[in-house]
């Protein structure tokens, strides 16, 4: 069996990989993409725990992870559609998805 | 259903009234359309009026008894205080959003739901103490903030505030979202008192699993630190405040904020200090939240004296309160299970109070001067004072009671803190807060000069209203006033009800 700390590692690698896709990508659609797949690591990370979790003193695993993570794919699933209303909105205002051209107050 | 479900639905009855006011009003808009905007808004308020009445008047279950409702929600008294603050500050604020002139009168009545959206997700936020709940509810608080912000679709400024508050926060709730797994892996739950004792076991271990738990409270403070604003969290805080719409503006620095207070509260009070806290760690911890708090404040407070924009200034002092509430929870963390978590969490509570009376105050008296004359900058207050005596009037009591002088509650909110602070030793932070209100004042002071002391004293003229609902917008301004100013002379009274419903 595969060992707990490979999806581990697993999901640290595509938590920075998202990470940097929000900090490094300028397309709001892509900065975005880079937070679903942030979500995604913690996804993996929370069915990861559960599965390798030791039994309770009854002889079972709570099933707490993997039922989180529907909760946080609903989550996703609903941001999204936040996001891309604004997107939207934004675009049609401004004509552009470009984080650094949408910039008019000042930081 | 059995006896204890039913008491657990009784006890969320402040949540179900509100859902309800949510149906009620989308549907009303369906109904009648934007011409029957009055009545949509008084469905709103008769929600919030029941979910006030529920709380107050209504079954006191709950208010006495500390209770877990569907093992995720614990409906104790400290729930009840910040669930009071956060659905009577929603009810202020759609009174305002009925009057607000720059909203389209087609897009208002929606706009009303998504009010009421934002208090429900407070209200389980401040109340929940499972992380499952508690991302559940911090989302059902942030979405329909980010729509809000972007509420004035035709103005640019709103839309790019609602991009900006859009990517922080999603980005905020990952990183939140990231640490609590790693909380579930280290610990096997989602409780926070067997998080917190996990926590507390793996500290004292040393080594890799010290690295793992701090990582993951890093992470968990990151989504904690957006909703409060408070430094290295806070740049999105002074665009979206100056972008969105003001109702929306007073919603994200009163409600937004209070629940984020409650949950940071909650979360520090039921993992770190409950049973199997280390004190290593705590420590730790405790001098962390001190640095944060003393950035905060200072950053918050020096910045503010650079800006023009009165909704920016207010930002950015928004940011310094958020401060000196870091500070309460700072204090908190000085002491595991003794006296000094209760007397921060009383410091707070005082705090966030005075806070939130005279935060509601200012942005009122803000959008009244805009509603009538069109104006959000200081150099454009000039001489205000002379044509719009009430509003600017109230205007400067709320200021100072925000700067921290007396007669106003905000003196007693900031006296109360530093005592706390300097009875549990940290004497440092307590200078650093005196001279941050001295920097305050200096940039509270530009307000007052810019409505009376500047200008040839002129009198603008605006437009004027007049009807029902501009009345109580009026009058909801001088009541917070008023408050301000009786806590600030009789405090006595509202400290024994803060502690009373923070301790029931």
């Amino acid at each position: 069996m595969i060992p707990l700390e490979h999806y581990l590692y697993l999901s640290g690698v595509v938590f920075t990989l998202g990470l940097c896709g929000v900090m490094m990508r300028r397309n709001i659609i892509m900065m975005l993409m880079g937070i679903e797949i942030m979500l995604n690591a913690a996804n993996l990370a929370l069915v990861a725990f559960n599965k390798y979790m030791p039994p309770g003193p009854d002889g079972t695993v709570p099933m707490d992870g993997q039922v989180f993570v529907f909760f946080t794919i609903a989550i996703a699933a609903a941001e999204v559609a936040v996001a891309l209303a604004i997107a939207v909105a934004l675009f049609r205002r401004l004509d552009t998805v470009n984080v650094d051209d949408v910039a008019n107050l000042r930081w | 259903m059995s006896p204890e479900l039913l008491a657990d639905v009784r006890a969320l009855s402040p949540e179900i009234w509100l859902t309800v006011a949510i149906v009620v009003t989308l549907l009303a808009d369906l109904l009648v359309g934007h011409r029957g905007k009055t009545l949509v808004g008084i469905a709103a308020l008769v929600g919030v009026g029941g979910a006030l009445w529920s709380l107050f008047g209504g079954e006191p279950a709950g208010a006495t008894e500390s209770s877990r409702a569907f093992g995720l929600l614990a409906l104790d008294g400290f729930a009840d205080f910040f669930r009071t603050l956060i659905i009577s500050g929603t009810g202020v604020v759609v009174l305002h959003a009925m009057v607000f002139r720059d909203l389209e009168d087609s897009t208002r009545n929606e706009f009303l739901p998504m009010l009421l959206t934002v208090a429900l997700g407070g209200c389980l936020l401040v109340s929940t103490d499972h992380l499952l709940m508690l991302l559940l509810a911090m989302e059902l608080l942030s979405m329909p903030s980010y729509l809000l912000a972007g509420w004035q679709r035709r103005e640019r400024r709103s839309a790019e505030a609602a991009l900006k508050y859009l990517v922080f926060g999603a980005l905020a709730s990952a990183l939140m979202l990231f640490g609590f797994s790693l909380l579930y892996g280290v610990s096997g739950s989602l409780w926070m008192p067997e998080v917190g004792a996990a926590v507390g076991r793996l500290w004292a271990e040393g080594g890799t699993s010290q690295g793992l738990v701090a990582g993951a409270v890093v992470l968990v403070f990151a989504g904690f630190g957006f909703k409060l604003a408070a430094f290295p969290f806070h740049f999105w805080a002074p665009d979206v405040y100056e972008g969105s719409p003001t109702p929306v503006t007073t919603l994200l620095a009163v409600v937004s904020k209070a629940a984020a207070v409650g949950v940071v509260v909650r979360f520090v009070d039921a993992t770190f200090l409950g049973e199997g806290a280390n004190a290593d760690w705590l420590s730790r911890f405790g001098w962390i939240m001190a640095v944060l708090a003393a950035v905060t404040m200072t950053y918050g407070n020096v910045t503010a004296v650079l800006q023009r924009n009165v909704k920016r200034l207010l930002a950015y002092s928004s940011i310094a309160h958020a401060g000196f509430l870091l500070m309460g929870v700072a204090v908190m963390a000085t002491d595991a299970g003794g006296a000094a978590s209760a007397v921060g969490v009383q410091a707070i509570g005082f705090y966030l109070v005075t806070y939130y009376l005279a935060t509601l105050g200012a942005f009122a008296c803000v959008m009244a001067l805009s509603n009538r004359f069109g104006v959000e900058d200081l150099d454009e207050y000039q001489g205000l004072g002379w044509s719009s005596p009430y509003v600017s009037g109230l205007l400067v009591v709320f200021v100072v009671s925000l700067t921290g002088l007396p007669p106003t509650a905000g003196f007693i909110g900031k006296y109360k803190m530093f005592v706390a602070a300097f009875d549990t030793g940290l004497f440092w932070l307590a200078v650093v807060g005196a001279l941050n209100a001295i920097v305050a004042l200096f940039y509270y002071f530009k307000v007052i000069r810019a409505l009376y002391l500047r200008g040839d004293w002129e009198r603008v003229e605006g437009k004027r209203e007049r009807g029902l609902v501009p009345s109580l917008a009026q009058l909801s301004i001088g009541v917070l006033a008023a408050a301000t100013v009786y806590f600030g002379l009789a405090f006595d009274g509202l400290a024994a009800w803060v502690d009373t419903a923070l301790f029931n």
